[in-house]
C-alpha cells in the first residue's frame, strides 16, 4: 500500500506523491509518437504491418525461386552423375536437390531419382524408405510400385516384387497406361524367369499374351519367354502371329523353327528354319537345327507315306551310321571291342549290335518287316551309349537319336 | 491572434522546419475514430498484432540463416573442408565483434532475457536487441556453430511485443505480461508448433496463467504459425512417418530409452555449465576470439562429421527414417552435444531448442537400433525411438516436462505415441532432476549474477495452506441463539476477551466480553445474540486455502473460523495474525535448511555470482 498521501497512477502504476494531481511519469514530456493516441498508432502499427507483409512477400518469392533453382541445379548435375555410371555421387545430389525441393511440384520426381540411384549404389534400405514415402503418397501410382518391384527384386524377395510388379501393372499411369503396364508384365516375367518360378511366369506370360498388340517384335519376345517354360505350343502360336506381321523378321522364323523343333514337328521346323537361315545366314542356331530337321526328314524310317522298301533302306542306314558312330566312340574311349567286352556301358549294345549286324539287310527286313522297330530300337541304345560316352554326336548320329526318341512322329 | 501567427513571415533557411512542424501538429490532429480500446481489448488485439509482426520477423529470420549458410558454406550439403574450418571461425570474429561492440544485450539463448525483461526490467526489451539478435544468430548458426533459431525468435517476438506495448501506453502490468505473449509467438513461429510454444511460456517463462494471458498468447501463437504457414510452409519440420504401439512390451524399451536420455541430459547439463564458467572465467581479452574459437573446433568436428553444423533438422528428419545406423546416430548424438556447449559457452548467441531434438532423436535412434540387435523382441521401429527421444531430451534437459509431451505429440501428430512419451520423458525429467536439481536456464541466470525466479523450484515447492498455521477451535464458541445472560454466563469463566458467534445460515460473528457486559447492562440479557448484536460478518477460511489468502482476509480481526466447505457450520479452526506469521516464520527456516543442505551436498559451484573466477 502506498504510503498516506501518496497514491499509485492508475494508468501505468507509477507512485504519484502527495500534492501531485498528475502522475509524474505520464505528463513527462516525451517524444513524437508517445502524443500520438493510442487508437492512432494502433493503426498505424496495422498499416506497418501491411507494409511488412508486402516486404516479406516479396522477399520469401525470390528465396522460394532461389531454392526452386538450386534444386533444379543439383538434379541435373544427379542425373548427370547417374548416367556417369557414379551413383555414389548421383545420391548426394539429389539429396541436396531434395533438401532445395520441399514442398515444389518436383520434390516426388527427385525422390524417385533419389530411390534410384540407391538401388544402383545398393543402399536398398535407403531406397526402400524413399519409395515408401512415395508410396504413403500415391499408393496407386505404377511408377512407385514398379520402382518398388524392382527394389524387392534386387533383393529377391519375390512375393513382395510380384505384388508390387502387379500394383504396378493395375495402377495409374500418366501417359500410354498400356504401354507402360505391357512392359510392367514383361519385366515381371523376365524377373520370374530369372527366378526360376516357371509357372508363375507361364501364368503371366498367358495373361500378356491376351493383352499383345500387333507388334511383331512383342509377339517374338513373348514368344522366346514360353519357351524358356518349355510351353512351346504357345511359344509357336507367338511366332506364327509375328511371322504373319513381319513375314521378313528372322527372328520371328527361328523361333517358329525352334518352336516347332521341340515339338518334333520337323517337318515345320524344316520349313521354317529354312527361312529363317536365308534371312539371316549369321544364325548358327538356327542353321544347325535346320540341317538336323533335314537330316530326320531324310533318316526318319518311321515317317508317314513311305514305302516299305524306303523304310527298309532307311532302318539299314540308321543301324549302319549308328553302329559306325559307336564304334568310333568306343575307340575313342579306348574301349577294345575286340574281343567282345564284357562288362562297361558298350559291352551290351555292342553285344546286341552284333547279333543284329548280320540281319541287318533289305531282304530280311522285307521279310520280316517288325524288324524295323528292333533294329531301331537298337539304334537308339548305341547313340545313347555314344552320347553319355562321347558328348555331342554328328549331326546325322543326333538326328538318329532324336528319331529314336520321338518315336511315332510323321510328316504332317 | 497576432498578424504574425496568421501571416508568417517568409523564412528563410526555417522554412523546411516549420513546414514539418505544421505538418506534425496536423498530423496530431489526425483522430482515428474512437473506438475508445480499453486495456483489455487493447491487449487482445495487440497480442495478433504482435503475433503476426512476430511470425513475419521469424520468417525473415530462417530465410536470413538459410541465405547466410548458402553464400558462405555454398549450397552443397557436404562443404570443402577449408570451407567447413574457415567459415565459422571468420564468423566467429564477425559475431564477438557484433556482440561486443554493438549489440551487448544479444548474448545467450533469449530464455533468461525474456525472463529479465518480465521480472527486473518491467517488460522493458530494447528494439536494438532484436535487429542485433537477428543478425548476430543469422550469422552465426548460418556459419555453421552449432545453436538452433528458436530460442532468438522467442526474444524477437519478446521485443517486438515490449516496443509495440511500451509504444501504446499499456500499463505496467500490461508492459511485463506482453513480452511472454510476443515470446509465444517467436517460439511458435520457429517451431510451427503453437501448443508447445504456448505451454513453454507457461512453464519456464510466467510459471502461471490467467484467462487473459492465455488468451492473449494463445491468439499470438496462432497469428504467428499462420504467417509462417502462409509465407513459409505449411509441412511441419520433420515428416514423421506413422507409428504404432503395437504390444505393451515395448513400452518397457521406451523405459530404457527414458533412463538413457535422463543420463545424457545430465551430461550435457554438465558440459555446458563447466564450459560457460571456464570461458567467462577466461581473460578479458579472450572473449574476442572465444566465438572464432568455438567455430573453430565446431569446423573440425564438422569435416569429420558434417551433421553436426547449424540446426540440424534435415538430419533429423533422416534419422526418424531410419537413414542411420545405430553406431552413426550414438556419435552424432556425442559430436553434437561437444558441439553445442563449444558454441554455447563461447558466448555465441543462439538456442538450445533445435540441438536438444537433434541430440534427442540420434540418442533415440541409437538406443533403439541397440534394442532391435539385442532384445528384437520388444518391439518397436527405429524411427519411433527418435520421437521419442526428441521429447526425452527436451525433458531432461530443458526441464519442461509438460512441454516436451506435447511437443511430441504435436511434430507427429499421432496420438498412439503418447504412452511411450509419457513414460519415457518421466524416467528422464526424475532422472535430471534428481542428479541437477538447479534447471538449466535457471542456473545460467544465476552464473550471469542474476536471480530469476525458477518456475520449477516454484512448483516443486509447496505451498503453506491455512491448515498449516490454524489452531484447533479450543475457545468457547457461541451460538446466534443464545440470549446474551446466557452468553455472559459461559464466558464468564474464561479470561479471554474475543468470541465467535455461529449463526444458522453459516454466517460467523463475533462478540468480545465487554460487549456482552454491556447488553446485559442495558437490560437486553434476555435477547438473543443474533438480534442483540450488530457487529459486521466475519470472513472466513476453508483449511486447503492458501495461506496468502489469510494474510489478507485477517485485517484487524484478532481471530477468524476456519470452517469446513460442505458445512459452514463445521468449525475446523482458528486462525490469527500470530499463527499465519508463526507458520511463514516455519516455512522459511525450513527452506534456509534445504538450501543449506543442497549446497552442502555437492550442489554445483555455478551457483557463485558472475566474476567470481573460481
Amino acid at each position: 500500500m502506498p504510503p498516506e498521501g501518496d497514491r499509485l497512477c492508475p494508468r501505468c502504476g507509477q507512485l504519484i506523491p502527495a500534492g501531485q494531481t498528475a502522475c509524474p511519469v505520464c505528463t513527462r514530456p516525451k517524444g513524437f509518437l508517445w502524443s500520438l493516441e493510442r487508437e492512432t498508432l494502433v493503426l498505424v502499427s496495422i498499416v506497418l504491418l501491411a507494409v511488412f507483409f508486402v516486404v516479406v512477400a516479396f522477399i520469401t518469392k525470390r528465396y522460394h525461386s532461389e531454392q526452386r533453382d538450386l534444386g533444379r541445379q543439383w538434379y541435373k548435375r544427379g542425373e548427370v552423375a547417374l548416367k556417369a555410371n557414379n551413383p555414389k555421387k548421383a545420391v548426394d545430389d539429389f539429396h541436396t536437390a531434395l533438401v532445395y525441393a520441399k514442398e515444389t511440384a518436383a520434390f516426388p520426381v527427385y525422390q524417385m531419382s533419389l530411390a534410384q540411384a540407391l538401388v544402383e549404389a545398393d543402399r536398398l534400405g535407403e531406397a526402400q524408405v524413399q519409395l515408401q514415402a512415395l508410396w504413403d503418397q500415391e499408393p496407386g501410382s505404377g511408377k512407385v510400385n514398379l520402382e518398388m518391384a524392382r527394389l524387392f527384386a534386387k533383393s529377391h524377395n519375390i512375393g513382395e516384387a510380384i505384388r508390387y510388379y502387379h500394383s504396378a501393372v493395375f495402377g495409374a499411369w500418366e501417359s500410354n497406361p498400356e504401354t507402360h503396364r505391357r512392359n510392367v508384365r514383361i519385366e515381371l516375367c523376365r524377373f520370374l524367369l530369372k527366378e526360376n518360378e516357371r509357372n508363375a511366369a507361364e501364368s503371366e506370360l498367358i495373361a500378356l499374351q491376351a493383352e499383345l498388340p500387333p507388334q511383331a517384335d512383342l509377339h517374338i519376345k513373348v514368344g522366346n519367354m514360353f519357351m524358356q517354360v518349355d510351353d512351346y505350343r504357345r511359344a509357336l502360336e507367338e511366332f506364327q502371329q509375328a511371322v504373319k506381321l513381319d513375314p521378313n523378321s528372322a527372328g520371328a522364323w527361328a523361333g517358329a523353327g525352334k518352336a516347332a523343333y521341340q515339338l518334333v514337328d520337323y517337318a515345320q521346323a524344316r520349313r521354317s528354319l529354312k527361312k529363317a537361315v536365308d534371312l539371316d545366314p549369321k544364325d548358327l542356331e538356327a542353321a544347325r537345327k535346320l540341317e538336323i530337321s533335314k537330316l530326320v526328314l531324310e533318316l526318319d524310317p518311321f515317317q508317314r507315306r513311305l514305302s516299305q522298301a524306303e523304310r527298309n533302306t532307311r532302318a539299314v542306314a540308321a543301324f549302319n551310321q549308328a553302329f559306325s558312330h559307336f564304334k568310333q566312340c568306343a575307340q575313342s574311349r579306348g574301349v577294345n571291342l575286340m574281343p567282345q567286352p564284357s562288362t562297361g556301358p558298350f559291352a551290351g549294345p555292342y553285344s546286341a549290335a552284333k547279333k543284329m549286324q548280320p540281319k541287318a539287310n533289305r531282304q530280311n527286313l522285307r521279310r520280316d518287316p517288325d524288324l524295323v522297330n528292333s533294329l531301331m530300337d537298337l539304334v537308339m541304345q548305341m547313340e545313347e551309349t555314344a552320347q553319355q560316352a562321347c558328348g555331342t554326336p554328328p549331326a546325322p548320329d543326333q538326328a538318329l537319336l532324336m528319331i529314336s526318341q520321338s518315336r511315332g512322329a510323321t510328316e504332317r | 491572434m497576432t498578424d504574425q501567427a496568421t501571416n508568417p513571415p517568409p523564412s528563410t533557411g526555417a522554412f523546411p522546419q516549420k513546414r514539418w512542424v505544421r505538418f506534425r501538429n496536423r498530423f496530431k490532429e489526425i483522430r482515428a475514430p474512437r473506438i475508445f480500446l480499453h486495456d483489455e481489448g487493447l491487449f487482445l488485439l495487440l497480442a495478433v498484432i504482435i503475433g503476426l509482426f512476430s511470425g513475419l520477423t521469424v520468417v525473415c529470420f530462417e530465410i536470413a540463416i538459410d541465405w547466410t549458410r548458402i553464400y558462405l558454406l555454398g549450397s552443397s550439403l557436404a562443404p570443402s573442408p577449408l570451407r567447413v574450418i574457415l567459415v565459422p571461425t571468420i564468423a566467429g570474429l564477425g559475431v564477438a565483434a557484433l556482440v561486443i561492440f554493438v549489440f551487448p544485450r544479444v548474448r545467450g539463448s533469449g530464455v533468461n532475457q525474456t525472463k529479465a525483461a518480465v521480472y527486473i526490467y518491467d517488460g522493458y526489451i530494447p528494439f536494438s536487441t532484436v535487429i542485433g539478435k537477428f543478425l548476430a544468430c543469422a550469422l552465426a548458426i548460418g556459419s555453421g556453430q552449432s545453436l538452433g533459431p528458436e530460442d532468438p525468435s522467442l526474444q524477437f517476438g519478446a521485443g517486438i511485443a515490449s516496443a509495440l506495448g511500451r509504444r501504446l501506453h499499456l500499463s505496467r502490468e500490461k508492459v511485463r505480461l506482453i513480452a511472454p505473449v510476443g515470446a509465444a509467438a517467436g517460439l511458435a513461429a520457429a517451431f510451427n508448433a503453437p501448443i508447445s510454444a504456448t505451454l513453454f511460456v507457461i512453464e519456464e517463462v510466467i510459471g502461471k496463467w490467467s484467462a487473459a494471458v492465455l488468451g492473449a498468447i494463445i491468439l499470438a501463437a496462432v497469428s504467428s504459425v499462420m504467417v509462417l504457414r502462409l509465407f513459409l510452409t505449411e509441412q511441419p519440420f520433420f515428416s514423421v512417418p506413422p507409428f504404432h504401439l503395437i504390444h505393451p512390451i515395448e513400452l518397457l524399451s521406451y523405459a530404457i530409452l527414458g533412463v538413457v536420455g535422463g543420463f545424457a541430459s545430465l551430461a550435457f547439463i554438465k558440459l555446458v555449465s563447466y564450459l560457460r564458467i571456464r570461458s567467462k572465467a577466461m581473460p578479458q581479452w579472450t572473449h574476442y576470439i572465444q566465438p572464432a574459437a568455438a567455430g573453430l573446433m565446431v569446423g573440425i568436428i564438422g569435416v569429420w562429421m558434417p551433421q553436426v553444423m547449424g540446426a540440424g533438422y534435415d538430419i533429423v528428419d533422416q534419422a526418424l527414417h531410419d537413414q542411420f545406423t545405430w553406431k552413426l546416430l550414438a556419435l552424432l548424438a556425442v559430436f553434437k552435444i561437444l558441439a553445442t556447449s563449444l558454441s554455447f559457452s563461447s558466448g555465441t548467441p543462439g538456442g538450445m531448442f533445435a540441438p536438444t531434438l537433434f541430440i534427442g532423436a540420434m540418442l533415440g535412434g541409437a538406443v533403439g537400433g541397440v534394442e532391435h540387435i539385442f532384445f528384437p523382441h520388444l518391439g518397436g521401429t527405429v524411427g519411433g525411438f527418435a520421437l521419442v527421444g526428441m521429447g526425452v531430451l527436451f525433458a531432461g534437459f530443458l526441464r519442461v516436462p509438460m512441454t516436451s509431451v506435447f511437443m511430441v505429440l504435436e511434430l507427429s501428430g499421432n496420438y498412439s505415441i503418447i504412452l511411450p512419451v509419457l513414460i519415457a520423458n518421466m524416467i528422464a525429467y526424475l532422472i535430471s532432476l534428481k542428479y541437477q536439481p538447479v534447471p538449466l536456464f535457471d542456473m545460467f541466470s544465476r552464473q550471469d549474477g542474476t536471480d530469476l525466479p525458477s518456475m520449477e523450484e516454484q512448483r516443486e515447492s509447496s505451498t503453506l495452506r491455512v491448515e498449516d498455521a490454524m489452531r484447533p477451535p479450543a475457545e468457547i464458541v457461541l451460538r446466534a441463539e443464545d440470549t446474551v445472560s446466557d452468553a455472559s454466563r459461559r464466558v464468564s469463566a474464561t479470561t479471554l476477551e474475543f468470541f465467535l458467534v455461529s449463526h444458522r445460515n453459516g454466517d460467523w460473528t463475533s462478540v468480545t466480553k465487554e460487549e456482552l457486559r454491556r447488553l446485559a447492562k442495558e437490560g437486553k440479557g434476555t435477547l438473543p445474540l443474533a438480534r442483540a448484536l450488530s457487529s459486521p460478518l466475519l470472513p472466513w477460511l476453508h483449511p486447503d486455502q492458501p495461506l496468502d489468502v489469510a494474510l489478507r482476509q485477517i485485517g484487524e480481526w484478532p481471530l477468524l473460523p476456519v470452517i469446513h466447505r460442505a458445512d459452514f457450520n463445521n468449525l475446523q479452526g482458528i486462525i490469527s495474525i500470530a499463527d499465519i506469521l508463526a507458520a511463514y516464520g516455519a516455512a522459511s527456516d525450513e527452506e534456509e535448511h534445504s538450501k543449506l543442505v543442497s549446497e552442502h551436498s555437492g550442489a554445483p559451484a555455478n551457483l557463485r555470482p558472475e566474476g567470481d573466477p573460481t
